[in-house]
């Protein structure tokens, strides 16, 4: 009688093989399940950042900081290496990867230049980034960073002015809970008050460690680079 | 479903989503068990070698095999498939860390000791696919294609790119469930055509592979920064717990776990060697006492 069951050698390494050979081909077959990570699009070797050409000039507006005082942004960031984020604070992702990299990175520069930059986030959920609620959220992150709230139209001239995307709020959850669509950027002004480089969501640590200390020396071009050394 | 995991940058969250990929593979290995066990091992004669090559010998009860691919099989399925694959694909190093050491340190010794030696002479043969069986079960050959593999499979030039997709995720965890194996082959393989290290050249292969994990375990401890930007740049998992946290956790798993399955390992190996020595002595001796009874 012949044994429907039986297994050979072959048999087996051939169900073998197929298993593999169809793991793989379905494993080509299916969508990247990779990240949508952006682009740093970097037209300039060696930056992280996307260089800004003419750069940004700061925009005249006054926000309210989480202490309650006024901040005008011009006057408070005149001469010194600012980064300013629009983001929020109920942020699930990019918000809170993008500060605890920069709050390492600063750590890790220590001292010198670039180790001192006046870190401005702006809250674009007005309803919940309420000044307690930021300094609550930035104090978890690093003492030295800074809230900024204003009202919406303020928000929206600061961002129409740096030619980002305005932000959009989602609908509310059952829970109550909604997504912000907010500007992925850090716009980092120079001493000489010009954004001069936008940075991406993906920035890493070492690359912080690597561009600030040059931006807060005047350097945001390769070829200043060169003439640098 | 998703075939495999791999980085995608979303929010972490508990809901369970399985993957294809994982459950086809424990799922081929629990089907290979089943049918040993209703099939296979009532013809344990046909399968059995016999005028062969011998060069182990077979030791190892049938339950024995059975608990050691019970834990296998789960250990398996809980290395491939959510929430530990996908932690270790996107989020934590120290979860991929985890995934590795458990596969290479206890999941593959754990197979291979489950395997039958008839399975495997069955599988295998005796051909041309056990010349070569023997060549990978040499530590010449084991201990290079292990060291390189597991360096190269955490160098973050290659980790970074492959974790990005399902296709490289699976290639790259493909290679170290494959380096977990042929690491193991020297002292675990279960063809009884293929000399196995035994007693104290298996403890000395043993200590000397706890090497491997030194380099990348280096880089991780000491490195300044995070060194892979997929864990880095990944929505953080717990509050508080940084990339940095996460690459020195990473770092201690792969050392102090890897060191404490390893010696685990060597504990159990040395004892049952010693047993076998003093059992081996006592019937010496007994032989000894017969002889010089019936002499006198």
């Amino acid at each position: 009688m012949v044994d429907k069951f039986h297994i050979t050698r072959r048999r087996l390494i051939g169900a073998g093989a197929a298993t593999g050979l169809g793991l793989l081909l379905g494993a080509c077959g299916l969508e990247d399940g990779g990240s949508a990570e952006a682009g740093t699009a970097d037209p300039d070797a060696g930056w992280s950042g996307t260089l800004v050409d003419p750069p940004f000039t700061k925009p005249d507006v006054t926000f309210t900081d989480f202490n309650g005082k006024p901040f005008p942004f011009k006057e408070k960031t005149e001469g010194r290496l600012t980064m300013l984020f629009f983001g929020y604070t109920s942020c699930p992702d990019v918000c809170p990867v993008y500060l605890n990299t920069l709050a390492s990175a600063l750590d890790a520069i220590d001292s010198g230049p670039g180790s001192r930059p006046i870190v401005l986030f702006v809250g674009v959920d007005v309803a919940r980034d309420t000044p307690k609620k930021m300094k609550e959220y930035l104090g978890q992150i690093d003492d030295s960073f800074i809230g900024l709230t204003a009202e919406e139209p303020v928000i929206a001239k600061a961002i129409a002015h740096l030619k980002l995307g305005q932000p959009v709020i989602h609908e509310p959850d059952k829970d109550g809970n909604y997504a912000v669509d907010h500007p992925a950027g850090i716009i980092v002004f120079s001493p000489d008050n010009l954004g001069h480089r936008i940075f991406p969501a993906n920035v890493r640590q070492k690359d912080w460690v690597k561009d600030l200390p040059r931006l807060d020396e005047g350097i945001y071009r390769t070829d200043q680079d060169a003439e640098h050394s | 479903m998703g075939w495999w995991c791999s980085s995608t940058r979303q929010v972490w969250n508990w809901t369970p989503r399985p993957y294809l990929g994982a459950l086809m593979i424990v799922g081929a290995l629990i089907a290979l068990g089943v049918w040993w066990v209703v099939r296979g091992r009532g013809r344990l004669g046909e399968l059995e070698p016999a005028g062969h090559d011998v060069r182990s010998e077979v030791r190892g009860s049938t339950r024995g095999r059975t608990t050691a691919f019970v834990f296998g099989a789960i250990g398996l399925w809980a290395v491939l498939d959510w929430p530990l694959a996908t932690l270790g694909a996107g989020y934590l190093a120290s979860a991929q860390m985890i995934r590795q050491i458990v596969m290479v340190m206890a999941v593959a010794p754990l197979l291979l000791f489950a395997c039958p030696p008839a399975l495997a002479a069955r599988v295998v043969g005796w051909g041309w696919r056990l010349r070569t069986l023997r060549f990978v079960a040499t530590p010449y050959f084991a201990v290079p294609f292990a060291a390189l593999s597991l360096i190269v499979v955490n160098s973050p030039t290659f980790t970074d790119p492959l974790l990005k997709s399902q296709f490289g995720s699976f290639a790259m965890d493909l290679v170290w469930v494959a380096a977990g194996f042929v690491l193991w082959m020297p002292v675990q393989c279960p063809h009884p055509g293929v000399r196995r290290l035994e007693g104290g050249p298996a403890l000395v292969y043993l200590v000397g592979q706890s090497i491997i994990p030194v380099l990348p375990g280096f880089f991780m401890t000491w490195s300044d920064s995070p060194i892979y930007a997929t864990y880095e740049l990944a929505p953080r998992v717990f509050a508080g717990f940084t990339a940095v946290d996460d690459q020195t956790t990473a770092a201690a798993i792969l050392q102090i776990g890897g060191m404490l399955f390893l010696w685990i390992q060597l504990s159990y190996r040395f004892i049952s060697w010693a047993q076998r020595q003093m059992d081996a002595n006592q019937a010496k001796v007994h032989s000894m006492a017969r002889q010089s009874t019936s002499a006198s």
